[in-house]
């Protein structure tokens, strides 16, 4: 299956996800990436006091926002370091629920994304009765665990992108994947 | 000048499908899957009156080689069913071929195709003014195609078991009363004046598939993934066909309390989420009213808090008992 249309989702598009996002694309995938949050969020000033955006603001306007708002701060941190990659990937954050595109795996990097993206399917109908597969792996929000987490991911991916038949090899590769990685996997299959 | 110009653009789209075909007749795999895919974009969405005209040379490609080729021809039987359902009668033996097809991704593919046909085909009969022996046609193939699938529910491949449920979770809701919603189709849309339609005994078929839905939730060695669109199928019904409420609890209630004994621990930590998901689904939905007690104490079994309960049924429905669990 040289053809799987690949989505990855974390909470605000922002880290995780676009850090699997940038690898699976180096690696010829055809992939996608989206947040299931209310908004964009990234650390601010303090941990009470995040910076929220709307998803749909390009990254290069949060650039420049965290840029006005404190250069040495947020350049320490990485958040502008991080930016500047996602802008350089696409123009803005996506909101998984809006999306209107249909995917044969959907990657979740925590319990509560996968969550919200399973009970986003359960309450709409199916149209197409297009199966997906939707699996999660944990992977903690920083940059480290994020390149570790896109390793992981991209390990997966190139595993079923060389089964030939994924619906009847799922269960055995992922039991092998999980294993592999000692990482408790979720998964199941939704329809669009 | 507007009518001079259609006819100027007609005839472009025309040459430019025939200069497709021919190409696409001397091209092979995925070149021919592309050329396809252009080919029909143009032809159902550009200039459909080339329809009849091309239509047999889309459907030879049923025997094609490639598997993307005929995944396309698939996809055209699909788009013609719902936009230009006078062409059914042309098409169904194909789709019928195309289910039995030596390759499982195109059996798949054709199984999903047949899930919207099958509805297609129902509007159809409700609406068209065809002939009667031309609509028994479809239908006597689109009954063959039914059994065909009904029993792939026991297929060697799992991806085939898993498009059989959904194709047959479609027949279940077309085939059954609507119970008071009247937002889709339903057994109540069914003509009564075609003889070769019966409304009963489509009811009966349908009761004998839903029947057949819980005996494969069930089974003790079905796999997780398949046993999670099962229950999301029956969960479903159960909310749109209430009737089938009370059957749809009490098989999810089995389940939390014997898991099929081949699943490892992290496939059962997800189809405990999944059955959490879709119970909190059930709770919400008006029609689980009177099933609220049994809801209630499954949630409560699988490790929900009272309050936590109390919080995911509607505030209206709210009602003593959610407390005292």
């Amino acid at each position: 299956m040289a053809d799987l249309y690949i989505a990855v989702v974390c909470s605000s598009n922002m880290n995780r996800s676009m850090e699997a996002h940038a690898f699976l694309v180096k690696k010829g995938f055809k992939v996608k990436s989206f947040g299931t949050g209310e908004k964009v969020k990234l650390p601010g000033a303090s941990a009470d006091r995040p910076n929220c955006y709307e998803f749909g603001v390009p990254y290069d306007d949060i650039y420049n926002d965290l840029l006005e708002k404190d250069k040495t701060y947020y350049t320490q941190n990485g958040l502008l370091h991080m930016l500047d990659r996602n802008r350089r990937i696409k123009p803005y954050p996506e909101k998984f629920q809006i999306s209107t595109e249909r995917f044969d795996v959907i990657i979740t990097c925590e319990e509560r994304v996968y969550d919200q993206v399973i009970e986003w399917f359960g309450s709409k109908r199916s149209v197409y009765n297009q199966p997906v597969h939707v699996i999660n792996i944990d992977i903690q929000d920083n940059h480290e665990e994020a390149t570790i987490g896109a390793f992981l991911i991209s390990d997966m991916v190139t595993k079923m992108a060389q089964s030939d038949d994924l619906d009847n090899d799922i269960d055995e590769l992922l039991h092998d994947f999980e294993a592999k990685c000692h990482r408790p996997i979720l998964n199941c299959i939704m329809f669009y | 000048m507007s009518s001079k110009y259609h006819q100027t653009s007609h005839l472009t789209a025309q040459n430019q499908l025939i200069q497709w075909i021919n190409e696409a007749g001397m091209s092979e795999g995925t070149k021919k899957a592309n050329l396809l895919r252009k080919i029909l974009e143009v032809m159902l969405h550009q200039a459909p009156q080339t329809i009849p005209l091309y239509m047999e040379n889309i459907l030879s490609f049923v025997s094609d080689k490639s598997t993307e080729v005929r995944k396309q021809v698939v996809a055209f039987i699909e788009e013609l069913s719902k936009k230009y359902p006078e062409y059914l009668p042309k098409i169904i033996g194909q789709l019928q071929l195309l289910v039995i097809d030596t390759v499982i991704a195109v059996q798949k593919r054709a199984i999903q195709a047949a899930s919207i046909v099958y509805r297609n085909v129902l509007i159809w009969l409700c609406k068209s003014k065809a002939d009667h022996t031309e609509m028994q046609y479809v239908w006597d193939h689109l009954t063959k195609l039914k059994l065909l699938i009904l029993n792939m529910i026991d297929s060697e491949n799992e991806g085939i078991r898993t498009h059989s449920i959904k194709f047959l979770e479609e027949v279940v809701l077309l085939q059954s009363p609507s119970e008071g919603s009247d937002e889709d189709f339903s057994l109540d849309n069914i003509p009564t004046y075609l003889p070769f339609l019966k409304r009963r005994a489509l009811e009966e078929e349908s009761e004998h598939i839903f029947e057949l839905l819980i005996k494969f939730h069930n089974s003790q060695h079905i796999s997780s993934v398949n046993l999670m669109a099962c229950m999301t199928t029956l969960c479903l019904l159960a909310k749109v066909r209430p009737k089938y409420m009370p059957r749809v609890v009490q098989a999810l209630g089995d389940l939390h309390t014997t898991l099929p004994p081949t699943l490892s621990q992290s496939q059962v930590n997800s189809v405990r989420k999944h059955l959490k998901m879709l119970l909190l689904n059930l709770i919400k939905h008006p029609s689980s009213n009177d099933m609220l007690p049994h809801l209630t104490q499954l949630l409560a079994d699988i490790g929900m808090t009272a309050q936590e309960i109390n919080k995911a049924v509607p505030k209206e429905r709210r009602n003593k008992r959610v407390n005292e669990i």
